[in-house]
């Protein structure tokens, strides 16, 4: 059986990697070998939600988490004394080892070809892929195709006034596969991202910016990395002035963004410094992160000043941002305008509703972030083995992990923006946590043969000992106000900490020999467990609701307050239960709700 | 369209002079031009016009027929009304004259809940049709009508907007705060807006139980002060047996009291003595405290022609904290010498003469009735909540205080914030229908009488 891979970014990765873990022969596709596993925008992984993601990709057996443990430069968990559900790991890493590693990583992984070439066209055949046509016109046949072409479909880079066809700065875009994939009939937008300027350190006066440190032993993303982390490099933090504000002011019609040169939609959460002036007239400052491209790199990430305005405004801009006005711009900031296939046309495995077996993953699917990509490719790589083998599909729950969360929103509700994923996305962020990755998914893991027995018996031990420290909990009494109580119910008030209990009641009282992810697991087991009880509930219930059946012969023209539109999807899908059409993409709840009324009100008829 | 349309009568079964049949749905014409003629080629929408009811051609009443056009209609759909004479027999053909042309028997509450379908109303609005028809005092309808209007949905939309807002500032502090070094906002105080929107919507749902259920007055005093008198004279009937002999009202009796479309329980308990009387009289006496225990209010009834007694001071004891009124009955036979003891008995209270026999000065009970309705909301600013309604408020007030509680005493804990506010955003959805809560859409739904 062979998987082919369109694409060498962080979706194509995971995809090609998942899909050689189980079984099957994986071609990554990519136009050019030594981009495999660029970072294409900002040298860092993780981050709030996102850091959740790599703790699954990790949890399911994937590349990304051991990459950035094995390239990253500087570590920091964010949202620390929050509570254990927002806690995020983030890394700085080196681009140029990231890349290496990754390339070095999969050249070494068995039944993974690396295969440099054009992807030109997609071979279809009575609705099923066949394989993928190159430019050279080969053929390269396929049991089923994931497309990850990232910003390539019809990319186009803008600079100020100047603008021309790319992929990346500098490299070309995929003009033919855009084509060829409108041609088979799918929905495109076009959608916009940034990158900011890359500045030479040497120029930076970094006694205006504020240092940054890594945290302290460092700690990173994957239960696999046996290595010792260390922190190698400093973030600095400074902040734009009123007078940035005023000269991009003064040059906004220079920049395309806004003198409707790019009709592409962008990030609104990862807006250019444009966007910031025009949308927050009042903010005088807008804060600025410089972050170190890598160990063997003067370059310097400007964190925040994202833009497409001509290069000499960039250059003013930085003059007038106090500590920048002598650093040397080594590559100016741009945006890039692209196609994105509308991921409604898609179903909860990935896979296109119109051609079987052919699959979308990451920038394509109008996502935006490496780890968002990567959580899609490697779920496109899985469930491309399981359709070409005619198994069921692998789909995670909103319940389960935020990679469910992502697919479920873009599949269901599609895009409009380039979407990125948040904690506040997921209704059960309680239960979504990096620290409990495994309990959730690594049973799945072990299933499709995503991880070694090896390394699942290790977690499994590892959650065991969890598990055995908090009954150790329940088991010793400590004085409080009213008198006694266990440690367990001292852990229950909100802002109370393993840590804080260790000082207050003498470390030998408590659990030993445990890690920061092991307390974070064992205060949001104790402090959860009355909201995550409601959410299982709710949960069951929203279960027994999707389980009502719909009879085979509804007619939903007579069925109140459905759109016209709902009304012809309905019946086109035929859904036999509520669950089955509430996943019908474009059904909204206020549709389930007309529908459910209907079927009780028809029982009582 | 292809739904259904449907046929109910608006008016309730029984004699009467006039009974209203309704349509509503796409073939509401068709079906009013089969049941009544003569009617023009060009239905003029809203006008009424003078028709025969037929019967296969035959005509059997005289009628009234009204044409409204989608949208502009109670439900959103076409819909067609017909008021005839009455008769249940005449309205049981006209039904059956319906169904034969294509109409289908309404479901109970599925013209409201056409209208809540089309758009025509939210689910609060869609309840205060129901529950107007409920009402069991005037001030009640009004507070009904308040909600047909749309207050409680406003209520409910700038609470949703408040508890949005606190959403989206914990949202930011989570997401945002240390990884786009966000400045941390000042609190919003959204959450404590929606905590006392949410109180002054209880306290009129609480003036609303006591507008349903009526105030509950009892008349208080020991036995033969004339309680069942004074009982009958307001009520200005003969309720109560009365009779010389103390101890004669051994159960309670209550009665409705219409006092400025305003309804008053005014309950007449078994008198009060510590000692003698047989054992049904005893449990009647423990029957009266406990009844003046619950009551909102008491008259508490001494004799004018008596010095104070022990059972006086007992009862007066009893009341310590509820508002009430001192009456010195049988002021036709008061005496000076008593009525000085009375008031120095109960110093800080003033102490009405009457007469429950002759009537006199009664307006002082009346007086005091209207005070205490004038202690409650006004009922045309109040927002009159249902059952289902005050669960859903009572359960968002206590996640808003949670909310509350959680943003002030551990600013860390953003994410259970979240929750609760989140859990509170759920239950504001539920409120005014717009989130998924099928069973409680059905349920609302079924309550309705049909025609409505």
């Amino acid at each position: 059986m062979r998987i082919i891979v369109v694409g060498g970014g962080h979706a194509g990765i995971e995809a090609a990697y998942a899909a050689a873990r189980m079984g099957a022969e994986a071609v990554l596709l990519t136009m050019h070998l030594e981009t495999v596993g660029q970072m294409s925008c900002n040298p860092s992984i993780g981050g709030i939600a996102k850091g959740h993601l790599v703790r699954e990709i990790d949890a399911l057996g994937g590349l990304m988490a051991l990459a950035a443990d094995a390239t990253g430069i500087h570590f920091k968990v964010l949202n620390r004394s929050k509570g254990p559900a927002v806690r995020a790991t983030r890394s700085q890493n080196d681009k140029a080892a990231y890349r290496l590693f990754v390339k070095d990583f999969l050249e070494r992984v068995p039944g993974l070809r690396l295969y440099q070439g054009l992807a030109a066209g997609i071979a279809v055949e009575g609705g099923r892929v066949r394989g993928v046509r190159l430019v050279d016109g080969e053929t390269l046949a396929a049991d089923a195709v994931v497309v990850c072409s990232g910003t390539f479909l019809a990319g186009r880079i803008f600079v100020g006034s100047a603008s021309y066809a790319a992929g990346r700065a500098n490299e070309p875009p995929a003009i033919e596969l855009a084509e060829a994939i409108r041609g088979l009939g799918f929905a495109t937008l076009r959608l916009k991202t940034g990158t900011p300027m890359r500045l030479h350190a040497d120029g930076i006066d970094w006694s205006r910016f504020t240092p940054q440190p890594g945290d302290e032993p460092p700690l990173g993303f994957s239960a696999r990395t046996r290595r010792k982390l260390r922190n190698r490099v400093q973030c600095f933090l400074g902040h734009t002035t009123p007078e940035v504000g005023r000269i991009v002011r003064e040059h906004l019609h220079l920049s395309p963004l806004y003198s409707g040169r790019i009709r592409g939609v962008g990030p609104r959460y990862c807006p250019s410094i444009e966007d910031k002036v025009v949308k927050f007239p009042e903010r005088e400052r807008h804060p600025i992160f410089l972050e170190p491209e890598g160990l063997n790199s003067r370059e310097i990430y400007v964190n925040g000043l994202s833009s497409s305005l001509p290069a000499e405004v960039q250059r003013r801009v930085l003059d007038a941002v106090p500590g920048l006005e002598r650093a040397p711009m080594m590559r100016p900031a741009y945006a890039i305008e692209y196609d994105a296939v509308q991921p409604t046309q898609l179903r909860p495995s990935l896979e296109s509703r119109a051609v079987g077996g052919l699959f979308f993953a990451g920038q394509v699917n109008g996502t935006s972030g490496y780890e968002e990509a990567a959580g899609q490719g490697l779920m496109a790589g899985v469930n491309a083995v399981l359709e070409a083998r005619g198994e069921p599909p692998f789909v995670l729950g909103r319940n389960e992990a935020y990679i469910g969360v992502m697919i479920d929103d873009i599949v269901r509700r599609g895009v409009d923006e380039p979407y990125r994923l948040f904690t506040a996305r997921a209704e059960y962020r309680l239960q979504l946590r990096e620290d409990n990755a495994f309990e959730r998914l690594g049973a799945h893991a072990l299933r499709l043969g995503l991880v070694t027995r090896r390394d699942h018996e290790r977690e499994q031990r590892r959650l065991e000992r969890r598990r055995r420290a908090i009954r150790e909990l329940d088991a010793v009494r400590v004085p409080c106000a009213g008198g006694a109580e266990t440690l367990r119910q001292a852990l229950r008030r909100p802002e109370t900490t393993l840590a804080r209990l260790r000082e207050l009641h003498g470390d030998a009282r408590l659990p030993q020999g445990l890690d920061f992810a092991d307390a974070s697991y064992i205060e949001a087991s104790v402090k959860y467990e009355g909201y995550v009880a409601i959410q299982n509930r709710e949960v069951a219930r929203l279960g027994r609701l999707a389980a009502v059946a719909i009879p085979a012969g509804l007619d939903f023209a007579v069925v109140d307050g459905l759109s016209t539109e709902i009304r012809q999807k309905l019946g086109r899908e035929r859904p036999a239960t509520l669950g089955e059409a509430a996943a019908i993409p474009g059904v909204t709840p206020a549709a389930l709700n007309a529908l459910s009324i209907h079927l009780a009100l028809k029982c009582r008829r | 369209m292809d739904e259904d349309t449907i046929v109910a009568p608006a008016t309730p079964p029984g004699r009467g002079g006039v009974a209203l049949i309704r349509f509503s749905g796409s073939r509401s014409e068709e079906i009013l031009r089969g049941l009544a003629a003569p009617l023009p080629a060009r239905i003029v929408p809203r006008r009424s016009y003078r028709c025969r009811l037929l019967d296969a051609g035959r005509p059997i009443d005289e009628c009234l027929a009204v044409l409204f056009r989608a949208p502009r209609s109670y439900s959103g759909e076409d819909m067609a009304e017909v008021s005839l004479h009455g008769n249940p027999f005449l309205v049981e053909e006209a039904l059956t004259l319906a169904r034969r042309l294509g109409a289908r028997p309404a479901l109970p509450g599925e013209f409201t809940y056409r209208a809540f379908r089309n758009g025509k109303m939210d689910l609060l609005r869609a309840e205060a049709v129901n529950d107007l028809v409920r009402a069991h005092s005037r001030a009640g309808a009004l507070m009904e009508f308040g909600n047909l209007e749309g207050r409680l949905s406003r209520a409910v939309a700038a609470l949703r907007a408040d508890l949005l807002r606190e959403a989206a500032e914990i949202e930011a502090g989570i997401e945002f705060a240390e990884d786009q070094a966000l400045e941390a906002a000042p609190g919003t105080g959204a959450l404590e807006r929606a905590a006392a929107a949410l109180d002054a919507i209880l306290a009129g749902a609480r003036f609303q139980e006591a507008l349903d259920r009526g105030p509950r007055v009892v008349i208080a005093g020991r036995v033969n002060v004339g309680k069942s008198s004074l009982f009958n004279a307001l009520l200005l009937r003969e309720r109560s047996i009365t009779s010389a002999h103390p101890g004669t009202t051994r159960d309670y009796i209550e009665e409705t009291l219409r006092l400025d479309g305003l309804a008053f329980r005014l309950v007449d308990a078994a008198g009060i003595r510590a000692a003698g009387g047989d054992d049904a009289e005893a449990q009647g006496v423990r029957r009266s405290l406990a009844l003046i225990a619950e009551a909102d209010a008491a008259l508490f009834l001494v004799d004018a022609s008596q010095p104070p007694q022990a059972d006086d001071l007992e009862i007066r004891r009893r009341l310590e904290g509820k508002r009430r009124l001192l009456l010195a009955n049988k002021s036709d036979r008061a005496d000076a010498g008593a009525v000085r003891a009375l008031r120095a008995a109960f110093p800080g209270e003033e102490l009405h003469l009457v007469s429950a026999l002759r009537g006199d000065n009664l307006e002082a009970v009346t007086a005091f009735l209207r005070g205490l309705a004038g202690g409650l909301p006004d009922p045309a600013a109040a927002i009159a909540v249902n059952l289902r309604q005050k669960g859903l408020l009572e359960a968002l007030r206590a996640r808003v205080a949670a909310a509350a509680r959680l943003r002030r005493e551990a600013p860390g804990a953003g994410e259970l914030a979240a929750e609760e506010v989140r859990g509170a955003l759920r239950l504001a959805g539920e409120l005014s229908g717009e989130i998924g809560a099928e069973d409680v859409l059905r349920g609302v739904f079924a309550s309705f009488c049909i025609g409505k």
